[in-house]
């Protein structure tokens, strides 16, 4: 498939500089962009990826609606301890003191996902001109990635047919070592209205 | 705007209400009422009559958009979202908000948009 690179690419830098700026501006600490790459492959192979990228028990999921026929998600993917430190920073309180992730928490784990899948989606729309709406984030457990993306893709039987079109950016807050992955994953439909600009 | 004026926090997320809450109330607004998606936004604000508004945009039951065009002209609204394409604010302000924050925002961004008020 050949995409449209330069708008891909331009896309990827942005969408990984603005979610660094807005994770900084969160935790009011230094975040470094460990990982930032675009790729396309099928979707099988996408949840691979997801799956081996880290050993995450907390993900969260939106769904990413246009005016187009795009269809997507926008994940992000965090290990435990990791959240639970997280929810210490984003709530300016000292380490250790969540230890369980209450609804509170939750909500902010959830706003944070909003937050940077904005961000992102905000330099693809700036790069392609392609607005994208992230929809209202939910935490589901890492069994269900499959089931939903199955779902969102409308895919019948959890046949996972075609090619996706995957941005990763992975986040470090390097004094706290927390690592953050999130992904947009797109169907073939994006790359299609990318060559088309 | 007077510090006693009566501040309408709509947003599903409870941790965005609460990061708007401490920064009003570091300004010194005491008066809060709070809305977790559209519907209640609207009959809290018909109910309350509150002077300063700030609203989500993606939200349950209705959206900020719906929620704007119901009420876009009757208080100061101020739009606070994360969605930041260009479309979306030009959208709010045609409604009737007087002004949009793109979260993530410092305590400082928010504090000159009350100030300007």
């Amino acid at each position: 498939m050949e995409l449209s690179k330069d708008i891909l690419s331009r896309a990827t830098t942005e969408g990984s500089k603005k979610v660094a700026e807005a994770m900084t501006i969160l935790t009011s600490t230094s975040v470094e962009v460990e990982v930032s790459r675009v790729e396309s492959m099928p979707f099988n192979d996408a949840l691979n990826r997801m799956s081996t990228s880290g050993d995450y028990g907390v993900v969260v999921f939106s769904n990413i609606d246009t005016k187009n026929v795009i269809s997507g998600v926008s994940l992000l993917t965090i290990a435990r301890p990791d959240a639970l430190m997280l929810v210490d920073i984003l709530n300016k309180q000292e380490d250790g003191t969540t230890r369980i992730l209450k609804e509170i928490d939750r909500s902010a784990i959830k706003e944070m996902l909003n937050i940077l899948s904005n961000s992102y989606a905000n330099a693809i729309a700036e790069a392609s001109e392609i607005e994208l709406k992230i929809d209202i984030p939910s935490m589901i457990t890492v069994t269900r990635l499959q089931g939903i993306i199955s779902q969102a893709f409308r895919f019948n039987a959890g046949q996972m047919e075609g090619l996706s079109i995957i941005f990763e950016t992975t986040l470090t807050i390097a004094n706290k070592k927390i690592r953050v992955g999130l992904f947009l994953i797109f169907n073939e439909n994006f790359a299609k209205l990318c060559c088309s600009i | 705007m007077e510090k006693s004026s009566k501040v309408l926090l709509a947003d599903d997320s409870a941790f965005m209400r609460k990061v708007l809450k401490d920064i009003l109330e570091g300004i010194g607004f005491t008066n809060f009422i709070e809305a977790e998606n559209g519907v209640e936004a609207i009959e809290k604000f018909n109910a309350e009559k509150p002077s300063l508004v700030m609203l989500d945009i993606i939200m349950p039951v209705k959206n900020g958009i719906d929620v704007l065009k119901e009420i876009g002209k009757k208080a100061q609204i101020i739009v606070v979202s994360a969605v930041g394409q260009d479309g979306m604010i030009e959208e709010a302000k045609t409604l009737g908000a007087v002004d949009y924050i793109i979260k993530p925002f410092d305590r400082a961004q928010v504090e000159e948009k009350i100030a300007a008020l």
